[in-house]
C-alpha cells in the first residue's frame, strides 16, 4: 500500500521547498510475540510468559535509559517512531537503546509501526508533530492490546500525564514510570532508584515522592536562571559574553577557569553561585564582573573536616553551605606525577594576583558523562535520623572536580559502604546539587578490585575482552619466522647480528632490541630493532580498529590492560631472547664520537641473543672479567650513549626528575609489600638514548616524505608565566633559575645544589617538571615546522616509533615509514588530515587517561600499603599556606597537606612525640609571607620555609563505611631514624 | 504442425516452433529466431487453415510498405520523370509519371505537390524506396489515379484493414445508408473522403476517425446522431 | 542517516530487495506514432516515438540500418525546486546517448535502412532511477509504435549502502553517495544492453549488486509484458480481432 508523505521544508538559504517522499505500508510486520498466531516464528522476540508487555514513549526512551537497562525490565515494545525521534535528538541515547533492542535477554522488540498498514496514522489538521507521534504510539499500543486481548496485558509507559489521559480515553492502560515500579514491580527494589529524576513539569503533581522531588512553592531559586540560547549567541557576538570550556580546580571544586580567546586570559570563576551549575568540561558563556570585583584564587587550603565530611545537616538540606567548602571537599593526598593541567598552575602562579573574574550566564554545551560517575554516598552526620524507605541522599563522586549529586534511593543503608555509579539527569535552578539517579553498584569501598574498577571507569578505559573478530586477526600459535617472511621485499636477514634487549624485570612484551658492532673503517654499526607489529596489524582489520580506539596499553600496578591481544604482545611480536622475530630496524653508521654518518631503515629478521634486565645489563658492563660479544657490545653502546647524552645536554635537553615509585607486589594476595623510589641506572639511560636517536631519525624521515600527514610529537615551549611557581619558590631561598631557554634552564638546574641537603637538587627538578607543558601528538600539517620542537629533549623534531606493541601512535608511524620505503602504500585513512587530527586528539586523550589511571592505581595501592602501617618518613616542604604546608615525601612519592593549626574537632593523635610543636601550634596562629614562601608562628618559635626538610607521620585514617584517607602529620625531624633520612 | 490460435504476441515472443519440413511463409511482424518463429511487434498472430502462412496483425500508425497494397499518397515533389510521394512510411515512395492510365511522354499527369493519388505498391523492398503505380499490370487504372477534392483522414493500420474488409465495415455501411460520399482507403492508414458538400465530407471523416473501437451498435448510434445534426 | 534499519526496512518502508510501485500507460499522445508513460515510485517519465521516417539530416543517413535520434529532457517542475534545464546540459546529453545506445540494441534497425526513428523522453517527476525509467518508457513507446523490437528491454537500478544491496534506489538513497548501478537487459536472452555504475565497489559486492539489479529488471520486464499484453489484447478485442 502506498502513501506519499508531503511536507514543506525551509532550506538553509531560506527557500521554501515542498518535499514529497514515498511511504509504503506493509502487511508483513509482525507483532513479535508467540501469543499472536499470525506472527511469524522468526520474529518471535517477546516472551509468552511475561506478566505484561510495556510500550514506551519517546521521553522514557530518552531519559530513563538506566531504568530500562536494569535486568528486571524485559518484554518491551519499542515503536519505530520512538527510535527515530531518539536518533534525531541524542545519538548516545540511541546507541544505548539499540543495544537494548539487540540484546536477547532484554527482549525489546522493535515494532515498525510507521510502516504497518493498521497502525500508520496521518497527522490531523493542526496537530503538532509531537502530538502526532504520541498518538501513533497510543494507536500502536491499542493495536497490541486488541490483538492480544485476554492473553496478555499491554501497558503504555509514559511520564506525560496528558498522554496518559488520552490513552485512558482510548481504552489503553497507561502508567508513569515511577508508579509502574511501585504498583507492578515490587520485586525489584532498586528499580525505583533508577527512575531518573525527571523535570517536574512532566510528572503528574499527584505523583509524589516516587519519581521526582516535589516542587514546593516555597523552594527559592538558588542559582541565576541561564539565559536562552539566542540571548547567549547574541551576547557572544556583541562581546558581552565570552565562550570557553570550564576547567575546575582539582583541589577546590568551586573554583574554575574558563579559557577564553576573546579575553586573552583564563577567566576565574570563584564560588558556587558564579559557577552557576556549570561543571568541568562544559562549554559555557561567561560574563565578566566589574574590575573592582576581580580577585585571585583562594589562598587557603580548603576544608578542615575529617574523612567523614563536615557541615551540618540543616545546611545541606537547604543549601546554605559555606562558599568554598563543599561537603567532603578536603584536598586528598595525591600522587605526584607528570605535569598537571594549566588551570592548576595558573592558580599557583601569583596567589593574590588579581585575574579577570566572571560568572556563568549560560551553558552552551553540557559535558555530562553518559557512562556515569563513580563515587559513594555521603555518610550521615552523627545526629542524622536513621534512613529507611526512599530518601534523598548526596552522592560524592571520586573525581574532586564534580559536585555532589542528589539521588533518591531506597537502599541508602546498604549502599553506605559501597562504590556506586550514578548518572546526572538535570540541575534545576532551585536545587543546590545536580539531580541524578543510581545506576549500579561496583563493590565495597576499599576493596582493591572495586577501586580498580572505579579507576578504569573514571578514566574511560575499555577493559572488555577482545571480540572473536579481533582474535581472528592473530596468527595461531606456535608461530615462527618462515621463508616467506624472509622473502618479503624490503626485509633483510639480520639474524647474524649480536642483538640483545634490555628491559625492566618481569617485562614480557619486548618491543625493542639493540646491537652495535665495529666496522672495518673504524666506525660502528649501531642498530635499533623494533618489533614489526604492522606486519600483523593490518589497517582496517577488527584488531586495528580496536587498537586505534584503545590507543595505548594501560599499566596499573597489579594489572595491565593491553592494546593488542596477548599472543601478539608477549609472543609473536615480542623480541624474545633466542627466538627469530620480525623487526622494523634502524641502522646507523656512527663514528667514534657518536656522530651519524649514514642512516638506513629496513624491515628485518633478528635472533636476539639475550633478553636482559637493566640490573643484569648494568652488572655485565661493570664486570671487567666479562669479554663476550654481547658484553663488549653493551659497553660500546654505553660509551656511545654517554656521548649522545652529553651532546643533548649541550643542546639544552632537560634532565627532569620523576618522583615515580615502584611497588613490590605480593604474588598471592596481590597486595603491595613494599614501595620504593624507582632507581634509574646507567643501563636505563643507555637504552633511552638509543630509543631517542631512533625516534628522531624516523621523525626526520617521515616528515621529509609526508610533510602534511606525518604523526609527530611535540613539546611546546612553556610560557614564562608557567614557571612562576618554581621561580617564586626558588627566589624564596635565594636561588635564581634562568628559564629563557631550555639550555639555560638545564644549567640553572645543574647549579641548584645545597651541600647540606643532597636531595635538594632532585626536589627542584621535580618542581620544575610540574611547570612543563604536556607533550602531544600532532599531525605535521597542522603546525609550522618550527613548532615541531620538543622542548624537553631539545630536538627540532620528534615522534614515537619504538613501542608499537603498547602505543598506537607508533603503529601509525611504522605505517608511514613503510610507505616512505615504498614497502606498502599508505592507507587512505592515513592521508586524511581531518582524520589524522581527530586520531592525534584521541591518542593524546587516551594517553592522558592511561597516565591518570596509572597514577590513580598507584594511589590506591599506596592507600592499601599504609592500611595497617604507620610510618615515619622524611619530607620536604613544597608550598606554604596560611594554615598549613604542602609537603612531599620522596620515599613514597606522595604529596599532601599538613595542618599547622589544630583541626576543627581537636586532634587526638598528637601524643607525646609532637608535644613541643603542638603547644606552640595550639597557642599561636601563623603568619604567611608569600614572597619569602615562609610561614612563621606568631611568637617566632616555629618556622617553615619552602624546601625545608621536615618529617611526617603517615597513616591511614578510617572513616565511615570503609572510607579511608591518607593523613600526614608533622613530627620533629629528630624522630626520624638515620636510615630514613633522605639522600639524593 | 500446431495451429496457432489467434494469440496475442509481444515483441520477442516465440510464436511457434519451426516445422521440420515444408514451407512456412511469414508475414510482416514475424521472423525466425533460432528454431522458432518470433514476433517483433505486438499484435495478434494468425494462421491460415493449412498452417502454411503465419502473419501478425498489429495496430500501428506508421505504414510499412508491402507489395500489392493500395495506398493513398500525397505528392511531395517531382524529380525528372518521377513523383516522390509521402505514403506515411519510412521512406518517400516513387511514382513514375508514366504509371498512369493513358499517360505518355507528351501527356503527363499534371500533379502538383500536395495532390493526392490512389496507387498500388508495385515494389517494396527494405533497402529501396517503394515504387508506386497507378495502373495495374495490364495498364488499367481501375480505381487508381489522382484524387480530387476531398479531405485526408488518418487512421491506424488495423482500422484501414477493417475498412477494406468485405462485407463493408459497419461505419461505411451506416454512413452509406443516409449519405452520399466517396471514400478511398489506403492500407497505409490514409483515407480520402469526398462528398457533395463540405459538411458531409467532414461528417464522414469524423465518423471514420471516431469509429475505430466502437461496436456496430455504437457505430449506428454515432452515425445516427451525426446525421441528425445535418438534417 | 540510517538507510536500512536493523529490522530490514528502508526509509520508505521497503525491504532491500523490493521494487517501488510500478505503473504505466500506453498510447497517451495522439500526435506521436507511439507513446508511453512509465512510473517507478514517484519517478514518472513520458516517452514519445516518431517514425520510422526519412532521415532529416542527409549525411547522418546509414545505408544498412535505421538511425535512432534520442532526446532526454527533464521538465522544470520535475524536482523539488523548479529549475529550467536546457536539453543541452551535460547530464541530459549523456543520458540521451546512453538511452540511444540501449535502444539501438533493442530495435531491429537493420530492418529499416536509411530511415530515422525519433525518441523523445521527458521526465515529469524525478525521484531517483530516471535513466532506467526512461529506457522502460521508450521501449514501451516503441512497442506501441510498431517499431520492430528484438525483445522488451527492461531497466532497473541497484545500489549498495551500509552493507546492504538495495534495489531501485529513490532520490534520498541515491544521494547518499554510495555506488549506483543502472542496468537494462533483454529478458528472453538475459543479455545486458546497458551497464552503468558510478562510485566504486569491490568485485564480489559488485556481482551481488549486479545480480540483484538483474532480478529487478526481470521483475520490471514481466510487469511491462503484462501491461503491454493487456493493452494489445484490449485493442484487438475492441476491433474484433480476438474474442475475449
Amino acid at each position: 500500500m502506498h502513501h506519499n508523505n508531503q511536507f514543506v521544508k525551509k532550506t538553509k538559504k531560506g527557500q521554501i521547498r515542498k518535499v514529497v517522499r514515498e511511504h509504503y505500508l506493509r502487511d508483513d510486520i509482525w507483532s513479535g510475540t508467540p501469543l499472536d498466531e499470525e506472527c511469524e516464528a522468526s520474529a518471535h522476540k517477546l516472551s509468552a510468559s511475561a506478566s505484561h508487555y510495556l510500550v514506551i514513549d519517546t521521553n522514557i526512551a530518552l531519559h530513563q535509559l538506566d531504568f530500562l537497562e536494569h535486568p528486571a525490565i524485559t518484554d518491551v515494545v519499542v515503536c519505530s517512531v520512538v527510535l527515530e525521534e531518539v536518533r534525531h535528538k541524542n545519538s548516545a541515547a540511541y546507541q544505548r537503546l539499540r543495544a537494548l533492542c539487540a540484546s536477547d535477554a532484554k527482549r525489546f522488540y522493535v515494532f515498525a509501526n510507521e510502516h504497518h498498514r493498521e497502525t500508520f496514522i496521518k497527522s490531523e489538521a493542526g496537530e503538532s508533530p509531537n502530538d502526532r507521534n504520541d498518538r501513533a504510539i497510543r494507536v500502536a499500543t491499542k493495536w497490541y492490546a486488541d490483538r492480544l486481548a485476554g492473553r496478555m496485558e499491554v501497558i503504555l509507559l509514559t511520564n506525560d500525564s496528558g498522554s496518559r489521559r488520552l490513552a485512558e480515553e482510548e481504552g489503553v492502560r497507561a502508567i508513569g514510570a515511577a508508579s509502574y515500579v511501585r504498583l507492578l514491580r515490587p520485586d525489584a527494589t532498586e528499580l525505583l532508584d533508577m527512575v531518573a529524576a525527571g523535570t517536574v513539569v512532566e510528572e503528574d503533581p499527584e505523583e509524589e515522592d516516587g519519581g521526582a522531588p516535589v516542587r514546593s512553592a516555597k523552594r527559592k531559586r538558588i542559582y541565576e536562571e541561564h539565559k536562552t540560547f539566542s540571548e547567549v549567541q547574541a551576547g557572544i557576538r556583541e562581546g558581552r559574553f565570552h565562550q570557553g570550556a570550564l576547567r575546575v580546580n582539582r583541589y577546590n571544586p568551586y573554583e574554575g577557569y574558563v579559557g577564553s580567546d576573546s579575553v586573552g586570559q583564563d577567566i576565574l570563576l570563584a564560588g558556587r553561585s558564579h559557577m552557576n551549575r556549570a561543571m568541568d568540561g562544559d562549554i559555557v558563556a561567561v560574563e565578566l564582573l566589574p574590575e573592582s570585583e576581580w580577585r585571585g584564587p583562594s589562598s587557603k587550603l580548603p576544608g578542615q573536616g575529617k574523612a567523614t565530611g563536615g557541615g551540618s545537616d540543616a545546611a545541606e538540606e537547604e543549601g546554605n553551605e559555606e562558599e568554598d567548602v563543599g561537603a567532603g571537599a578536603e584536598p586528598e593526598v595525591f600522587q605526584v606525577g607528570p605535569p598537571d593541567d594549566p588551570s592548576v598552575l595558573a592558580q599557583r602562579a601569583g596567589e593574590e594576583a588579581k585575574q579577570p573574574t566572571g560568572r556563568v550566564v549560560g551553558i552552551i554545551s553540557r559535558n555530562w558523562r553518559s557512562r556515569g560517575y563513580c563515587g559513594s554516598l555521603k555518610p550521615p552526620s552523627a545526629h542524622a535520623r536513621p534512613l529507611h524507605g526512599a530518601s534523598n541522599v548526596l552522592f560524592l563522586p571520586v573525581e574532586r572536580r564534580y559536585p555532589a549529586i542528589r539521588i533518591q534511593t531506597r537502599q541508602a543503608d546498604s549502599l553506605m559502604d559501597k562504590r556506586l555509579v550514578v548518572a546526572i539527569d538535570s540541575w534545576p535552578s532551585d536545587s543546590t546539587h545536580p539531580l541524578g539517579h543510581y545506576v549500579r553498584t561496583l563493590g565495597t569501598i576499599g576493596d582493591k578490585d572495586t577501586e580498580t574498577e572505579v579507576v578504569l571507569i573514571e578514566n574511560d578505559i575499555n577493559t572488555s575482552p577482545f571480540t572473536p573478530a579481533v582474535h581472528e586477526c592473530v596468527p595461531t600459535l606456535p608461530w615462527r619466522v618462515t621463508e616467506d617472511h624472509l622473502a618479503q621485499p624490503g626485509r633483510t636477514d639480520l639474524r647474524h647480528l649480536p642483538v640483545c634487549s634490555v628491559d625492566p624485570p618481569g617485562c614480557k612484551d619486548i618491543d625493542d632490541a639493540l646491537h652495535v658492532r665495529p666496522l672495518p673503517n673504524g666506525n660502528y654499526e649501531l642498530g635499533v630493532h623494533i618489533a614489526d607489529v604492522t606486519n600483523f596489524l593490518r589497517p582496517g582489520s577488527a584488531m586495528d580498529v580496536e587498537a586505534a580506539a584503545r590507543a595505548t596499553t594501560t599499566y596499573l600496578v597489579q594489572r595491565r590492560i593491553d592494546m593488542l591481544p596477548k599472543p601478539l604482545t608477549e609472543d609473536i611480536c615480542s623480541l624474545r631472547g633466542g627466538e627469530e622475530r620480525l623487526t622494523f630496524s634502524v641502522l646507523w653508521e656512527v663514528n667514534d664520537n657518536a656522530e651519524i654518518q649514514s642512516t638506513k631503515f629496513t624491515k628485518g629478521v633478528i635472533k636476539s641473543r639475550a633478553a636482559l634486565q637493566y640490573a643484569e645489563a648494568q652488572s655485565r658492563i661493570d664486570d671487567p672479567r666479562l669479554q663476550d660479544e654481547i658484553t663488549l657490545s653493551l659497553r660500546t653502546m654505553n660509551k656511545l650513549a654517554k656521548i649522545l647524552r652529553r651532546r643533548r645536554a649541550e643542546r639544552g635537553a632537560l634532565q627532569l626528575a620523576s618522583p615515580e615509585v615502584k611497588f613490590t607486589i605480593d604474588t598471592e594476595t596481590h597486595d603491595p609489600l613494599d614501595v620504593g623510589m624507582y632507581q634509574v641506572q646507567e643501563a636505563n639511560q643507555m637504552v633511552e638514548e638509543m630509543m631517542l636517536l631512533a625516534n628522531v631519525s624516523v621523525a626526520e624521515a617521515i616528515a621529509h616524505h609526508f610533510p602534511s600527514c606525518s604523526l609527530l610529537r611535540r613539546h611546546p615551549v612553556p610560557a614564562p608565566r608557567q614557571f612562576e611557581p618554581i621561580l617564586q619558590a626558588a627566589a624564596a631561598v635565594g636561588l635564581t633559575l634562568d628559564v629563557s631557554t631550555s639550555k639555560s634552564l638545564a644549567e640553572s638546574l645543574d647549579a641548584a645544589v645545597r651541600p647540606e641537603d643532597p636531595y635538594f637538587n632532585k626536589l627542584v627538578r621535580i618542581l620544575s617538571t610540574r611547570c612543563m607543558t604536556q607533550a602531544l601528538y600532532f599531525c605535521s600539517g597542522d603546525h609550522a615546522p618550527h613548532e615541531f620542537l620538543h622542548y624537553g629533549l631539545a630536538s627540532p623534531i620528534y615522534t614515537h616509533f619504538t613501542s608499537p606493541i603498547r602505543r598506537y601512535a607508533d603503529v601509525m608511524v611504522h605505517r608511514l615509514l613503510a610507505a616512505v620505503l615504498q614497502l606498502e602504500s599508505l592507507p587512505e585513512t592515513a592521508r586524511d588530515r581531518e582524520g589524522l587530527r581527530a586520531g592525534a586528539d584521541n591518542l593524546n586523550k587516551r594517553h592522558r587517561n592511561a597516565q591518570l589511571a596509572g597514577r590513580a592505581s598507584v594511589e590506591l595501592h599506596t592507600l592499601i600499603f599504609f592500611k595497617d602501617r604507620t610510618v615515619h618518613a622524611d619530607a620536604r616542604v613544597t608550598k606554604v599556606k596560611a594554615n598549613g604546608l604542602i609537603v612531599f615525601v620522596p620515599k613514597y612519592g606522595i604529596e599532601g597537606p599538613v595542618y599547622l593549626t589544630p583541626r576543627a574537632d581537636g586532634n587526638s593523635n598528637s601524643g607525646p612525640s609532637s608535644s613541643s610543636n603542638n603547644k606552640a601550634v595550639a597557642e599561636s596562629a601563623f603568619v604567611l609571607d608569600e614572597k619569602k614562601q615562609t610561614v612563621v608562628s606568631r611568637d617566632g618559635s616555629v618556622r617553615y620555609r619552602v624546601f625545608d626538610p621536615c618529617a611526617v607521620r603517615i597513616h591511614v585514617e578510617e572513616g565511615y563505611g570503609h572510607r579511608r584517607q591518607l593523613v600526614l602529620e608533622l613530627i620533629s625531624r629528630e624522630q626520624l631514624q638515620e636510615a630514613e633520612q633522605m639522600v639524593a | 504442425m500446431a495451429n496457432v490460435e489467434k494469440k496475442v504476441c509481444l515483441p520477442g515472443d516465440l510464436v511457434q516452433k519451426l516445422p521440420e519440413e515444408g514451407v512456412l511463409r511469414l508475414g510482416p511482424g514475424l521472423e525466425t529466431r533460432e528454431q522458432h518463429v518470433a514476433a517483433v511487434k505486438s499484435g495478434v498472430a494468425h494462421q491460415n487453415k493449412s498452417g502454411s502462412l503465419l502473419w501478425l496483425e498489429g495496430r500501428q500508425k506508421r505504414y510499412i510498405p508491402a507489395e500489392g497494397d493500395v495506398v493513398v499518397g500525397t505528392i511531395v515533389d517531382r524529380y525528372g520523370e518521377t513523383f516522390t510521394v509521402d505514403i506515411n512510411g519510412p521512406l518517400l515512395a516513387l511514382l513514375p509519371q508514366l504509371a498512369f492510365e493513358g499517360a505518355t511522354r507528351r501527356n503527363r499527369p499534371n500533379l502538383k505537390s500536395g495532390d493526392l493519388v490512389y496507387a498500388r505498391v508495385a515494389a517494396a523492398s527494405r533497402d529501396l524506396e517503394p515504387q508506386l503505380s497507378c495502373v495495374d499490370n495490364l495498364g488499367r487504372a481501375t480505381v487508381m489515379g489522382p484524387l480530387k477534392d476531398g479531405i485526408l483522414v488518418q487512421v491506424t493500420s488495423s482500422q484501414a484493414r477493417a475498412l477494406l474488409a468485405s462485407p463493408p465495415a459497419p461505419v461505411l455501411q451506416a454512413l452509406g445508408a443516409s449519405l452520399q460520399y466517396e471514400v478511398a482507403v489506403g492500407q497505409n492508414g490514409r483515407v480520402w473522403v469526398c462528398s457533395a458538400s463540405p459538411r458531409t465530407t467532414v461528417l464522414v471523416a469524423n465518423a471514420i476517425s471516431a469509429s475505430e473501437f466502437l461496436s456496430p451498435l455504437q457505430i449506428q448510434t454515432l452515425v445516427g446522431r451525426l446525421v441528425a445534426q445535418i438534417q | 542517516m540510517e538507510y536500512v534499519t536493523p529490522e530490514g526496512l528502508r526509509i520508505d518502508g521497503r525491504r532491500p530487495k523490493e521494487l517501488r510501485r510500478l505503473d504505466c500507460s500506453l498510447d497517451v499522445l495522439q500526435s506521436a506514432d507511439g507513446s508511453a508513460v512509465f512510473q517507478m515510485g514517484n519517478t514518472k517519465v513520458l516517452a514519445a516515438v516518431f517514425g520510422p521516417h526519412e532521415v532529416e539530416v542527409r549525411n547522418q543517413m546509414k545505408e544498412d540500418k535505421a538511425i535512432i535520434k534520442c532526446e532526454y529532457a527533464m521538465a522544470a517542475f520535475s524536482t523539488g525546486e523548479r529549475r529550467k534545464r536546457g536539453k543541452s546540459d551535460r547530464r541530459s546529453q549523456e543520458l540521451s546517448l546512453v538511452i540511444k545506445a540501449a535502444l539501438e540494441q533493442t530495435v531491429m534497425v537493420e530492418l529499416l535502412p536509411r530511415t530515422q526513428i525519433d525518441v523523445y523522453v521527458q521526465v515529469l517527476q524525478a525521484d531517483g532511477g530516471t535513466r532506467v525509467a526512461a529506457i522502460n518508457a521508450a521501449v514501451l513507446a516503441l512497442a506501441s509504435a510498431g517499431v520492430p523490437l528484438r525483445d522488451l528491454a527492461a531497466g532497473c537500478a541497484a545500489g549498495y549502502l551500509e552493507g546492504h544491496s538495495l534495489l531501485d534506489l529513490n532520490f534520498q538513497e541515491d544521494s547518499a553517495g554510495g555506488p549506483d548501478c543502472s542496468i537494462a537487459l533483454h529478458p528472453n536472452s538475459d543479455r545486458l544492453v546497458l551497464l552503468q555504475m558510478d562510485s566504486r565497489l569491490p568485485m564480489d559486492t559488485f556481482e551481488a549488486v549486479l545480480n540483484l539489479a538483474q532480478d529487478g529488471c526481470r521483475a520490471v520486464a514481466s510487469f511491462m509484458r503484462q501491461r503491454l499484453l493487456e493493452h494489445t489484447r484490449k485493442l484487438a478485442m475492441a476491433r474484433g480481432a480476438v474474442r475475449a
